[in-house]
């Protein structure tokens, strides 16, 4: 009986999280089936056996992590060497599982892989209700939702604990591993925060007015309005780099950071909004909030967005730095509303990327923007 | 704008051209008095003289060498195929000479050729006089080729293909000569390169180029009334293609649909098809390819024939329909 | 020079030129026996047509040109670059795959041509360059630049479909073009007599209403003869001419000939009538010294040796460009 050890996968791995095994204590495996899958770093890996042995005893279950080399599990095979650490019988296979070759025979559409892959589902395991049974992004998105509707511990994989090394730690995995890469991505870029307080009290009075009115307005709607016409009038801020080179966008689609309790940062766009009325950009706002919020949002709410705002006012945050979500050239950050009930303000925070644009004219587009909701008449 | 034919167009940007820069001459077989098959040329010889708008006999492939060996002293030559089949009698100078000139002297040469000519089908010219054979020069690297579908682009593609340094293929098509457009009194030129949306929508993006924008642009607004959604993208040129403006419309709405009256086997939309599968646009795609080309045979004589051959608005919008409800799911 | 060298030694030739255009046939023919060697043993790849046997053509026309004047060249072009002064160590460079080949590497044996010197490219199609020979005229005509284009090619070219177009559109135009058309009796294995229902190739040209006349072409000034008038006659609106030059090529058409298709007596036959000895004994009989000959032959080997020790020592070229080069520079849209 032999020790089977976690194999470093991976020039920069560490540590791994055993998601899940796909054996158990007392059976016998043949050369190339999986053993368990493991998440690092950067990606989902299986991990094979190269030859036939039996599984003795598991001895880190799913969800653990531990340090590279620790013993995983007691094995017994034939002519087992363990003369190398990183070739004790084992074939990693670095690939995204939901990229798999159709062992299962399952249909889905690349689109339907790379929403699994974000949300941290497996594709293999969501029914396809598309065409010829396709996975498509809305059964992905269906399955998600079903998912986080289940209790903790029946959820697919369950938040790893390295009890190995005697600390509380999560690995990121699913949406949190895509926001680490994005954020990690964002903050290679050089990007520059400008803030500027706005007299609120025309934009109080407007919110006044359509209250007594019964239409369901918020300030946030008003606030993407304005966005929208300051971006038509400054193109350069309203799209993304990409290679080296500016894309600007052909609409203004705003992206809105919305934070999902237990699943973190999703952003959803509403597209063409400098084509849309107030009533418009409320309805279209609320529609998506309320989609991602019931984890039901479909591919096209999460979409593209050309610049995002994100909101950190109704957490009382006053202001802050909002990183830029690449390749976006820019984003928005809200404040809480400060100041007298007779002279509200707000921080309005700006973030740029500053090979895109410079400070001046993201300043000028700023001030557009505050003269905007200071004079809400000039939006007519 | 002031108005004017997409014959007209080209005509202005030859006849600005030559105003303008006394290296650019123009030649072809019945070009002069006669005015081109079309009528391009009407009235450029007058203007000109015999000199700057050459008839030449019909030798196709020595009037393209001759135009090779002009813009290599110093000419820039744009060089009439009566009709754009033609061209093909003159394979070797434009595939072997005027592509490779500037790449195997190691860049001492090069050769700002235009050649220019009628394309496509649907005026019952049958086999020998209606093909699209852009795939065949759009394969050869070193030359451009371009395929404008309105009367603004027409003059601002060939007023850029004029002044290009490298050879351009440029390919009319002859059920456009008459469609009229506004076309801007500018004469700057547009550059080679750039696509545009003709028309945008989320549940598909449509790739086209030529003839064909037109009657995919009248098929997305039939499919409209029925709730279907189309992106439509007008190439313009085909080398150097605007891939990122599709990459990033796919990503958009998902699907891909390439439409072009050229057989669909061995044809531009299938190097389109694999330019996106290569790119970042395969993770947002979610349904399979769909082509719309005109059919794997030479172009037939017989007003039903043809009509059946080339991709008609009919054709285009049922094909779209029929995809469209199989790989797309709505709520 | 000496006094005797001013001397006229054929019509209008000086002794002088005539020692240049020895000077000139040596250095093609040691130039492409070094490509020989370097083909046989193995260092260079691909393939090569060699101009032994042939120089008195080149030598010749090009000497009846003046500057200014351009060529179109064949795939058998070393010494037409070589007669116009071309750099034989960016011609050696260019052989050997070189950064600093004419080309930079990118176009070998058959695309060797200094455009400086009027040369608008050697070419890997038969008959491809006589349309381009034409356009140049018909350009220089248009440019009202009193300059003549030599258009060269093969026997075999006068088969080709873009000899006719090119003939009649340079006879219809008058346009100041010399064809110059190197019989060496052989397009590759095939023979003129087989591949030709006329005797003479110089008939071919009096259907397009072009004048013709047969020289020759291993003599040097019979070729600088022919080629004097035609380029005058040329140059003063009289229109083209076609000169059939009569030659022989000792080696096989390219590196894969087997010279299967003629006889070891044919070969030696022409051998005798070997350009290079002719000029060498002409220049002797009108008193030129020997040790003056036997040096300038000297220097030509060491001006080869100089030119494979370049070739060899410059650097390969860079793959990363590659794809740049397709278009030109300033313009990297269309890869």
């Amino acid at each position: 009986m032999i020790a089977l050890q976690l194999p470093k996968l991976g020039s920069t791995m560490d540590e791994g999280t055993i998601v899940t095994w796909r054996v158990k204590d007392g059976d016998e495996v043949d050369a190339g089936e999986v053993l368990y899958e493991v998440t690092t770093d950067k990606v989902n890996m299986e991990v094979e056996a190269d030859r036939s042995l039996k599984v003795v005893q598991i001895l880190v279950h799913d969800g653990q992590t531990v340090r590279v080399g620790t013993d995983v599990a007691m094995i017994e095979g034939n002519q087992m060497t363990t003369a190398s650490r990183s070739d004790d019988g084992l074939h990693p296979v670095e690939r995204d599982v939901n990229r798999k070759v159709g062992q299962t025979g399952y249909r889905a559409s690349p689109a339907a892989r790379r929403l699994a892959t974000m949300l941290g589902v497996r594709v293999d395991h969501i029914k396809g209700t598309g065409p010829r049974g396709r996975v498509t992004p809305a059964d992905v998105q269906h399955y998600t939702r079903l998912q986080h509707a289940k209790p903790m511990e029946q959820r697919e994989s369950a938040p790893p604990i390295d009890e190995n090394v005697g600390r509380s730690s999560q690995a990121l995995i699913g949406t949190r591993a895509v926001i680490a890469e994005r954020m990690t991505q964002s903050a290679k870029i050089p990007q520059v925060t400008l803030t500027m307080s706005v007299d609120m009290s025309a934009v109080m009075s407007l919110r006044a007015s359509w209250k007594d009115a019964g239409i369901d307005r918020t300030i946030v709607d008003l606030i993407f309005l304005s966005t929208a016409r300051m971006l038509s009038e400054t193109p350069q801020l309203n799209g993304w780099v990409q290679n080296g080179r500016f894309i600007p966008g052909a609409t203004v689609d705003l992206g809105y950071a919305v934070d999902v309790p237990n699943r973190g940062l999703f952003v959803v766009t509403i597209p063409n909004v400098d084509r849309m009325r107030l009533d418009e950009i409320a309805q279209g706002r609320r529609i998506r909030v309320n989609r991602v919020l019931a984890g039901s949002a479909n591919l096209k709410d999460l979409g593209s967005p050309t610049f995002t705002v994100s909101n950190l006012g109704p957490l009382g945050v006053e202001t802050f730095n909002p990183l830029l979500m690449p390749p976006q050239v820019g984003i928005l950050g809200l404040g809480a509303l400060v100041g007298s009930h007779d002279a509200p303000r707000m921080h309005l925070c700006l973030t740029f990327d500053h090979r895109a644009i410079d400070g001046a004219p993201a300043a000028m587009a700023l001030r557009r923007l505050r003269q905007l909701l200071e004079r809400p008449g000039l939006l007519l | 704008m002031p108005e004017m034919t997409y014959a007209a167009a080209i005509r202005s940007a030859i006849e600005w051209e030559m105003e303008h820069d006394p290296r650019v001459f123009i030649m072809g077989e019945d070009i002069g008095v006669y005015g081109g098959a079309f009528g391009i040329t009407l009235g450029l010889v007058e203007k000109f003289g015999k000199d700057r708008v050459r008839d030449t006999p019909i030798a196709e492939e020595g009037i393209v060498g001759a135009g090779i060996g002009s813009a290599l002293v110093g000419m820039k030559p744009i060089v009439e195929m009566q009709f754009s089949d033609f061209i093909v009698n003159a394979m070797d100078q434009v595939v072997n000479q005027a592509a490779k000139i500037h790449f195997m002297f190691g860049g001492r040469m090069t050769v700002p050729l235009v050649i220019r000519g009628p394309a496509g089908a649907g005026t019952g010219a049958a086999a020998q006089h209606s093909q699209s054979l852009e795939a065949w020069f759009h394969h050869i690297p070193g030359l451009k080729v371009v395929m404008p579908a309105f009367p603004d682009d027409a003059r601002g593609l060939l007023l850029s293909a004029i002044r290009d340094p490298n050879p351009v293929i440029f390919f009319e098509h002859k059920l456009l000569y008459k469609t009229v457009g506004e076309v801007p009194d500018s004469y700057e030129g547009i550059p080679l390169g750039s696509g545009v949306i003709r028309r945008h929508g989320s549940h598909a993006t449509i790739i086209t180029y030529s003839l064909m924008v037109h009657r995919t642009l009248e098929a997305a607004e039939r499919l409209a009334a029925k709730g279907w959604d189309l992106e439509v993208i007008d190439l313009r040129s085909l080398v150097p293609m605007d891939i990122d403006l599709v990459v990033e419309s796919v990503k958009r709405t998902g699907r891909l649909v390439v439409c072009h009256e050229a057989v669909g086997r061995g044809g531009v939309g299938g190097e389109i098809a694999a330019r996106v599968m290569e790119s970042e646009a395969f993770d947002y795609l979610d349904a399979p390819l769909l082509r719309i080309t005109g059919l794997n045979t030479p172009v037939p004589y017989s007003p039903p024939l043809e009509e059946a051959f080339m991709p008609s608005v009919d054709r285009i919008a049922q094909t779209l329909e029929t995809w469209l409800e199989c790989e797309v799911v709505t709520q | 020079m000496n006094r005797a060298t001013e001397q006229a030694i054929s019509k209008d030739a000086t002794l002088e030129e005539a020692i240049r255009w020895f000077r000139t046939m040596l250095t093609i023919r040691r130039f492409d026996e070094t490509i020989d060697e370097l083909f046989a043993s193995g260092k260079v790849h691909g393939t090569t047509h060699l101009y032994i046997g042939e120089e008195a053509v080149a030598t010749g026309i090009i000497g009846a040109l003046d500057s200014g004047d351009v060529i179109t060249s064949t795939h058998r072009g070393h010494g037409h670059n070589i007669a116009l002064g071309g750099d034989v160590r960016a011609m050696m460079a260019e052989l050997l795959g070189r950064e600093t080949g004419y080309c930079r590497g990118y176009g070998g044996s058959m695309h060797i041509a200094d455009q400086s010197l009027g040369n608008l490219g050697a070419n890997g199609i038969v008959g491809g360059g006589l349309p381009i020979a034409v356009g140049a005229a018909l350009g220089f005509v248009m440019q009202k630049q009193p300059k003549v284009v030599v258009a060269f090619s093969g026997d075999g070219a006068l088969n080709e479909g873009a000899f006719h177009e090119a003939a009649n559109l340079a006879a219809i135009w008058r346009l100041p073009v010399v064809f110059v058309v190197e019989n060496n009796l052989y397009g590759m294995s095939g023979s003129v007599k087989e591949m030709f229902a006329i005797g003479h190739l110089a008939e071919r040209a009096s259907g397009y209403g072009i004048p013709a006349t047969m020289v020759d072409g291993n003599d040097v000034f019979s070729v600088w003869e022919a080629g004097s008038q035609a380029v005058q006659v040329a140059r003063s609106g009289g229109g083209p001419t076609l000169i059939e030059a009569m030659t022989y090529r000792y080696k096989g058409h390219s590196k894969s000939d087997a010279n299967r298709y003629r006889s070891r007596e044919e070969i030696r036959d022409w051998r005798k009538r070997d350009p290079i000895t002719h000029l060498e004994q002409h220049l002797s009989s009108h008193g030129v010294d020997h040790t003056m000959l036997n040096e300038i032959r000297d220097e030509v080997v060491q001006v080869i040796a100089d030119a494979l020790k370049y070739a060899e020592e410059s650097p390969w070229p860079n793959p990363e460009i590659l794809e740049d080069s397709v278009y030109t520079r300033e313009d990297k849209t269309g890869a």
